[in-house]
């Protein structure tokens, strides 16, 4: 299965706050330029995996690998220096900023480090055409329609030109056409090079862009695949609907 | 800045040059006094408006600054000029060793701590009586300049030390710096994300708004020439440089100093009409600014005046 | 024997400290204001005794009700009508609402009651209770009695009462309350009133232990400050625990490094405890908290 190298590896990864388990002992790998989705009901722990990763909170148990460094301890804003960006869930635009300016500070302080003002606005208004935002860069973030923010979210995490993209849930409450957009945004992204893990709810757009899905239940990995081994997998169906609807789809 | 605000900035700045061939003594104080909460309200909006952290205590720096010009102008026999940069240096020495630990905390943990630091030094050096003065206070010497011509040294020394605040928070908000700050103010996890080292930069963003207050500090010691530890260590004074950033907008590079030349003055005006209960009447006045114009004069009175507005203000906040 | 004798000391002036905690604590955990006028509202209660004392002769202890109403009307007043309309707005306008309304009693008391330091002694002060080298005076001992009371009082209220237990329910979470019908603007009223009149009550049991004046204001805030992070929010016997923690630590470092320094170890003691464990030492988050 696995094509290039890994460029993250999570090894029995744990996290628990007191005696509240949220992950136990998760294992996988993402590889070099492959999309990864990640699924799960809510409370899964999908978003506490994503903040592991970002390095937002503290592990608890278990090795996260990034390009064959272990970043147990490392600083968010390490993170982002060694090429991992992400988008949060609850959009949150950096008010008192234009959008231009918005993704500027990913372009000043990510990965691409741009040195000057003009490098800076130059990968801002980059990112903001891959992403489709060119004509609004001026405005307040906080006038966008929620699409829009999302976008923006992606653009100002491109701007600093990362080698692992996380997106959380960038595609919830967007309408068909909103998402069908932005799925192909997200291929666009592959095809530039970016390996991408991407968390969602909404099935048809995670089924239509991984490579692989991981799926968690209750903090643990129930099961990995393609998509195609992911709607036909019990346990899925059963950690989604409930037994009772996966005994009766056996029968 | 736009060129219609750069010719006003100018005439401003070149009307306070004119101004003390034309005005008599008083009104130089009051325009000192003025420079130096602006200087105040100007460097403190680095940390609270830029960077979104409510120093309450900020003004520990100014005491400071004032102690280390006292000390150094009367225990080491050093000119007042020479004594300004430790004043700076000694704002921003405390705010790295103190932002590492406090920087941490956040809201009201973080504005109560600044407060703790505050009262700390005022105790330190209340009980540091060899060096200090302690509770008696320290008597700077004063320059052999005539009391006209010490006015105006000091009207423009405060002058000089406002203009280097506006400078600095001038700077700040255009450079790569200003960005992270104000990342930093609208979501601290999101700006750590996008590689924005966080405690580094809230820790330098205090240190810059601490040299200018310690620099006030000095200046003012010397102005005033004899300080104690509750002269310079004024909580009162917190929620005034507060009061000020916030009737001309945090966050902005011009507010404070607005938010300052307004309520200095409207508070001399009343100082000199009630003196009596002068303190009574700047509660009030804090409590009428934090009611109706928490967001400042300019964003509420955008499209002029209407007591709509103060009205819908008011209304926003309200349970 | 003298370490018996401090930490006796001690504990008579933390029962004291805790009691202006109870309330600051309890309006800071339900409403998530930092009342920075605590303690000047507590002199007004002081002030109260002092007057009726030295007017009408009347005992100090028998003044408690009356500070304890006056000063209920006050804060629900305040409460009602200045805090409840900003009370959404961002943290720091609240803590200089109520900088700006201590600025204001501060000097209202200054202004009308003079900046001179009073004190109340009825004529049964000086008599102690003495044991062997241990001298307590019965006045300290009646006033840690009355502040363990208070603080048993208010335990008491907010487990057993529907107000109590609507307090408690809004400082959890104010939307389910509201669908059980309390009214937000009311229970916070009512917090702040009752920290009020508590305050009010330390004030007067103020009168009795130490000389005041106006500028004490400040100090007594800040030591409500301290007790609440020790004890964590909105707890009352948390922050019975953090008030004689406080008395307990200050009367010894006053001994041992001076009395000029009580104060300074106060405040740092706090900027530790803030920074070591800001959720207190009996700590557990309440809902204003956790909010933003």
């Amino acid at each position: 299965m696995m094509q290039g190298p890994a460029i993250l590896e999570a090894k029995n990864v744990a996290k628990s706050y007191g005696g509240l388990k949220v992950l136990t002992d998760v294992n996988f790998h993402v590889t070099q330029g492959e999309i990864v989705g990640i699924i799960g009901p809510n409370g899964a722990g999908k978003t506490t995996l994503m903040n592991l990763i970002s390095r937002l909170t503290s592990i608890t148990g278990g090795v996260l690998v990034y390009k064959g460094e272990t970043i147990n301890d490392k600083k968010p804003y390490e993170m982002s220096k060694m090429g991992i960006s992400r988008t949060f869930q609850v959009v949150k635009p950096f008010g008192g900023l234009s959008v231009l300016e918005n993704v500027m500070v990913g372009a000043f302080y990510g990965k691409r480090g741009a040195k000057s003002k003009q490098e800076a606005i130059a990968a801002a208004e980059e990112a903001l055409d891959i992403v489709g935002l060119g004509n609004v860069k001026d405005r307040d973030p906080r006038t966008l329609p929620l699409a829009q923010r999302k976008k923006l979210e992606v653009a100002r995490a491109l701007a600093m030109d990362p080698d692992l993209l996380l997106l959380d849930e960038v595609m919830a409450g967007l309408d068909a056409r909103e998402l069908d957009d932005m799925m192909a945004e997200i291929m666009k992204l592959k095809a530039k090079g970016i390996t991408l893990i991407v968390i969602e709810h909404v099935m048809k757009a995670i089924m239509g862009i991984s490579d692989r899905i991981v799926v968690l239940h209750l903090g643990r990995k129930i099961f990995e695949g393609n998509p195609h081994e992911v709607v036909r997998e019990p346990a899925v169906i059963e950690a989604y609907l409930g037994s009772k609807y996966a005994r009766n789809k056996e029968s | 800045m736009k060129a219609g605000k750069g010719i006003l900035f100018a005439v401003f700045v070149l009307t306070l040059i004119a101004l003390p061939s034309l005005v008599s003594g008083y009104w130089l104080r009051v325009l000192t006094q003025t420079f130096l909460f602006a200087s105040i309200a100007t460097g403190s909006n680095i940390i609270i408006g830029y960077t979104g952290y409510p120093a309450f205590g900020n003004i520990a720096f100014f005491g400071v600054g004032a102690y280390v010009t006292g000390v150094l102008s009367t225990k080491y026999g050093m000119s007042f000029i020479s004594t300004l940069p430790f004043c700076a240096l000694s704002g921003i020495v405390l705010a790295i060793l103190l932002g590492i630990p406090i920087l941490r905390l956040k809201g009201h943990y973080f504005a109560i701590a600044t407060v703790g630091v505050m009262e700390t030094f005022r105790e330190l050096i209340d009980n540091m009586t060899e060096l200090t003065g302690g509770g008696m206070g320290l008597t700077l010497p004063i320059m052999k300049l005539g009391p006209e011509s010490i006015y105006k040294y000091f009207y423009y020394a405060m002058l000089l030390c406002m203009l280097f605040a506006l400078l600095l928070s001038y700077i700040v908000s255009k450079i790569k710096l200003g960005y992270a700050l104000r990342a930093i103010k609208v979501d601290e996890d999101a700006a750590s994300v996008m590689g924005i080292n966080t405690p580094l930069y809230k820790t330098i963003a205090w240190a810059l708004s601490a040299s200018v207050v310690g620099l006030s500090g000095g200046i003012y010691a010397y102005w005033i020439s004899y300080i104690d530890p509750n002269t310079v260590f004024v909580g009162a004074y917190s929620v005034k440089m507060f009061a000020m950033i916030l009737l001309g907008g945090a966050g902005t590079v011009f507010g404070p100093l607005i938010g300052a030349f307004v309520l200095e003055l409207i508070s001399e005006v009343v100082w000199s009409k009630f003196i009596a209960i002068h303190g009574m009447v700047l509660g009030l006045l804090i409590i009428l600014i934090i009611l109706f114009i928490p967001k400042g004069l300019f964003e509420t009175f955008k499209g002029g005046f209407s007591f709509k507005k103060l009205l819908s203000n008011l209304k926003e906040n309200s349970l | 024997m003298i370490v018996l004798q401090i930490l006796i000391n001690g504990l008579l002036l933390g029962a004291f400290y805790a009691l202006i905690g109870i309330g600051f604590s309890l309006v800071w955990g339900v409403t998530n204001i930092i009342n920075l006028a605590h303690g000047a509202i507590a002199l007004l209660g002081a002030y109260l005794t002092f007057f009726m004392f030295q007017q009408w002769h009347v005992d100090p202890f028998l003044t408690i009700p009356v500070s304890f109403t006056v000063m209920f009307i006050v804060g629900y007043m305040l409460q009602r009508y200045l805090m409840n309309l900003v009370v959404k707005a961002q943290i720091f306008i609240l803590l200089i609402l109520t900088f700006g309304l201590e600025i204001f009693l501060v000097n209202f008391m200054t202004t009308f009651f003079s900046a001179d330091f009073r004190s109340v002694t009825p004529d049964y002060a000086g008599h102690s209770l003495i044991l062997g080298d241990i001298v307590i005076p019965y006045i300290r001992m009646a006033v840690f009695f009355i502040c363990v009371a208070a603080a048993a009082l208010m335990a008491l209220f907010l487990d057993k009462t529907w107000q109590g237990k609507a307090i408690r329910a809004t400082s959890l979470d104010i939307e389910a309350a509201m669908m059980t019908g309390i009214s937000p603007a009311k229970i916070y009223a009512l917090t702040f009133a009752i920290g009020s009149g508590v305050a009010g009550v330390a004030g007067t049991l103020l009168t009795l232990t130490q000389a005041f004046s106006p500028n004490i204001a400040g100090g007594l805030t800040l030591r409500a400050f301290i007790v609440s992070i020790l004890g964590g929010l909105g707890r009352v016997e948390g922050a019975l625990l953090g008030g004689l923690v406080l008395g307990v630590l200050e009367t010894f470092s006053s001994y041992i490094v001076g009395e000029s320094y009580k104060n300074a170890i106060a405040f740092g003691l706090m900027v530790l405890v803030l920074i070591v464990k800001p959720s207190g030492l009996m700590g557990r988050k309440y809902y204003a908290e956790v909010k933003h």
